[in-house]
């Protein structure tokens, strides 16, 4: 099989106030499961708060 | 008023079911899902519906591809439920569930349907849940052994497969709001341990 791909939903945040809110909505909404399929990696955005409660071993899965 | 030939003529026009949602899971040999545990327990569901029978797509799948392909559709995008195929989510196939998507694949491919396949389209077994479901990282192999199986068997037939559906629906709405309860573990926790186990499955 050949034709393999993922199905993603995307949400679009506007800031009512805080851009820096909606950057980080769009890091942990979107960009989270986009970094991991095509950057092997997360968003540091992602990886700045979240990233205490990431499983063990969770950056050797990407390699 | 938009028409189709305002699209590129390469442009296909796709609709899509999930399996636990319209199948019947009470027939054809299928294992219990996490929907059918949920639906049985008193105070999860307004009438305690369930989907036992859903809208009998199990024996009505022809007449339900005739309606897809006379509206005009190229595509058909479908789930695989793994609890059908496997109803202990592991180990022994049930024929009866790996015959039925068999079926239904070469039905699509009578009226001219691309099969376009979910493995995954929140349709988890009840055993697999059982042992944490998403928030396990076994599951990556899991769904991989799974993936063999019913793609053994339908694979060749496939125009495209992806292996879950929505995937931040599935974190966001799926995993925490269904199963979160009063004394539920930590929120973040829960839904960065799914994530996690999305990315090696994704690969795999």
């Amino acid at each position: 099989m050949t034709n393999l791909g993922a199905v993603c939903n995307f949400e679009y945040a506007n800031p009512a106030d805080d851009a820096a809110a909606a950057g980080r909505y769009d890091a942990i909404y979107n960009r989270f499961f986009m970094g991991g399929i095509f950057h092997k990696s997360y968003p540091d955005l992602v990886l700045e708060r979240l990233e205490p409660h990431l499983p063990k071993g969770w950056d050797t899965d990407l390699i | 008023m938009i028409q189709r030939r305002h699209f590129p003529e390469e442009f296909l026009f796709g609709t899509a079911t999930s399996a636990y949602q319209i199948e019947g899971h009470a027939h054809g040999g299928a294992g219990r899902t996490h929907w059918d545990s949920f639906a049985a327990t008193p105070g999860n569901v307004v009438r305690a519906e369930h989907g036992q029978l859903a809208c009998d797509h199990y024996h009505l799948f022809e007449q339900d591809l005739d309606l897809v392909a006379a509206a005009g559709f190229d595509t058909y995008r479908f789930s695989t439920s793994c609890a059908r195929v496997m109803p202990e989510g592991r180990g022994a196939v049930n024929q009866e569930g790996l015959d039925f998507y068999d079926r239904l694949t070469d039905a699509m491919l009578e009226r001219g349907l691309k099969p376009a396949a979910t493995l995954y389209h929140w349709e988890m077994p009840s055993a697999l849940e059982d042992q944490g479901g998403w928030r396990n990282r076994d599951i990556a192999n899991w769904f991989g052994d799974f993936t063999d199986v019913i793609m053994g068997r339908i694979g060749d037939r496939m125009y495209s497969v992806a292996p879950s559906t929505s995937l931040g629906a599935l974190v966001g709405c799926h995993i925490l709001k269904v199963h979160m309860r009063p004394g539920c573990a930590n929120f973040v926790r829960r839904r960065v341990q799914c994530i996690m186990c999305f990315a090696p499955m994704e690969q795999r």
